[in-house]
């Protein structure tokens, strides 16, 4: 066992500083990113207490000759409000920042950090190397996860003393007894974090692990040469749902004007929590309204979307809950916040980012063990 | 055992920081360009054509990334404009056989395309001479096709393979209402005019 894991250990140990190094540089990307556009993102109005109707930004953006795409309303006024629109005439779109109480524009994002995470997160996916990198990636990952199940296996104590031993770094000792302590202690301490950043980052990239994950959460298995007659009807259902949406599309009269008031007031009253929300009206190729408000109210702050559609004349159509999913759908909806921490908001983010950097520093002990010994 | 290991760790090292080779995103007009088999005043035009149109779509897409809103749907509208208007240019210094090459690689490789092309629906409407219910139920269909794919994006996310059983699935699913839909001489016609665009639904290759 210790030898499988000192192989696999140093055969993996590039690929893992990177993986975790960029993993915990990307988790902070919107707070970087806003931090860095803060006149624009952040509302310094303390006074503003009112918020500005979704009808007075729409009538607003109308008299510019500019359409809107959706509204995204923060949660509290510490926050501007930000308007995507288009002018179809000159084919162009773009987002501005609004005070969130008397609309005016404030700016749009002035630094953009797109094309740096962009990299970053390349980076953390396949190492700039495409597919051949995405699959290294993938199995530096899984030998890492082995890494950490046999890791709690050589960790695990055999008597009292030596539990005590490996629950505590012994600071006051020589220093390859405090890198050892580190690697063991610190290593054990962080496991199940660990385990469930890497399986949540196998679940994007290999469907064979989505399927183990999604099936074991009560749901169905992504489509594969042998499942194909299990998985066909979910989608034939899926299909014929959507043909019936799109059928009724087709014989709804369009209403000349829709009230996003009184359906953001329909929201508050369906969901009647304090949250952000995000309006994405019927435009272009989209035939209906839907906004989605955040809930934060639940477990441990964690943030689950609730959904509500109206058709294009402002009909209420569904209302998808994020409690009333199955598991297997709650975890598919937030599978990705999950891995990144933004599920928890902030703190989260803070804690996936101390999590990253003792899964970058795992592999530096280990191999600083390992040299001593040589 | 030390030698082996130490040659394992340096050979992912160097694995790990070799740079990604320039891989072009985007059309690959050198392939077109062997396909069209051009003279070689046409090659000197046709360069400082793709030449020309490159460094408009990164300037572009660098626009598009200072309005905040470049997510991957907008990139392929910017994209699609670009490409569809560069046929266009193309066209002045193609013959006629060339134009049909050129205008069939543009219209596969189409960024962000997933479905058969407009142009195949259009014909198939005139084709099969659809009669108003049935152009408004075939568009129906073709839109659930398209809806029902991209709702299944978070199972296939990442792996082409994945996503080319996806379409192949739901295209039996369209295949089956178009059934219903068409008569028995429609249908066939259908399945004769979608081998056009046989390539759909095969993003392993593309």
């Amino acid at each position: 066992m210790s030898l499988s894991h000192l192989w696999l250990g140093l055969l993996s140990i590039v690929v893992l500083i990177v993986v975790c190094l960029t993993g915990a540089v990307f988790a902070f990307k919107n707070q970087i990113t806003e931090l860095l556009n803060y006149d624009v993102v952040f509302n310094k109005d303390k006074s503003a207490k009112e918020w500005v109707s979704p009808d007075d930004i729409n009538n607003n953006f109308i008299s510019k000759g500019l359409e809107i795409i959706s509204i995204d309303y923060p949660a509290d006024f510490k926050r501007n409000i930000l308007v995507s629109y288009q002018n179809s005439t000159l084919n162009q779109k773009g987002s501005v920042y609004i005070h969130p109480s008397n609309g005016e524009v404030v700016g749009k994002q002035y630094v953009s950090t797109a094309s740096f995470f962009q990299t970053v997160k390349a980076l953390h996916k396949n190492l700039l190397l495409g597919e051949v990198g995405k699959q290294i990636v993938g199995v530096s990952v899984l030998i890492f996860v082995f890494l950490l199940l046999s890791g709690i296996v050589l960790w695990f104590p055999k008597n009292k003393i030596q539990l005590k031993n490996s629950l505590n770094i012994k600071w006051s000792a020589k220093l390859p007894r405090v890198i050892y302590d580190l690697h063991r202690v610190i290593g054990f301490y962080f496991l199940f974090p660990l385990v469930f950043i890497s399986i949540t980052g196998l679940y994007v990239a290999y469907p064979w692990m989505k399927s183990v994950v999604l099936v074991s959460l009560g749901g169905q298995p992504v489509l594969n040469e042998s499942n194909k007659e299990e998985v066909q009807e979910e989608l034939s259902n899926k299909f014929a749902s959507f043909l019936e949406e799109s059928l009724n599309v087709h014989q709804e009269e369009m209403a000349e004007v829709v009230s996003i008031d009184l359906l953001l007031k329909d929201v508050n009253q369906r969901l009647p929590y304090k949250g952000s929300r995000s309006i994405a009206l019927a435009i272009n190729d989209k035939t209906e309204i839907e906004v989605t408000k955040i809930n934060q109210e639940g477990w441990l702050n964690i943030i689950a979307p609730d959904k509500i559609t109206y058709n294009q004349n402002g009909e209420f159509k569904k209302e998808v809950l994020f409690s009333d999913l199955t598991l297997s759908d709650q975890f598919k909806a937030v599978s990705l916040p999950l891995h990144t921490g933004e599920i928890l908001g902030l703190p989260g983010v803070i804690f996936y980012f101390i999590v990253t950097l003792i899964g970058c520093s795992l592999p530096i002990t280990g191999i600083l063990i390992w040299v001593r010994k040589l | 055992m030390k030698k082996i290991l130490i040659i394992l760790t340096t050979i992912t090292v160097l694995f790990s920081c070799t740079e990604e080779k320039t891989k072009k995103s985007g059309m690959d007009f050198e392939k077109l360009k062997l396909e069209l088999n051009l003279s070689v005043e046409q090659t000197l035009k046709y360069y400082e054509i793709i030449k020309y149109f490159e460094e408009d779509r990164a300037s572009l897409l660098k626009d598009l990334e200072a309005t905040g809103n470049d997510s991957k749907k907008e990139k392929n509208k910017l994209l699609q404009i670009s490409y569809q208007y560069q046929e266009h240019v193309l066209e002045n210094i193609l013959n006629e056989e060339q134009k049909i090459i050129a205008h069939e690689f543009i219209k596969r490789y189409m960024p962000g395309v997933v479905d058969y092309s407009d142009e195949l629906k259009a014909e198939v409407i005139e084709t099969l001479a659809l009669d108003s219910v049935q152009v408004e139920q075939y568009l129906a269909i073709n839109n659930a096709f398209v809806k029902a794919f991209h709702d299944s994006h978070d199972k296939f996310h990442g792996n082409k393979q994945t996503a080319s059983m996806y379409w192949n699935q739901y295209n039996e699913s369209r295949k089956y209402a178009l059934k219903k839909l068409f008569s028995q001489e429609q249908y066939a016609q259908y399945i004769e005019l979608t081998t056009k665009e046989s390539y759909r639904g095969q993003f392993s290759s593309k």
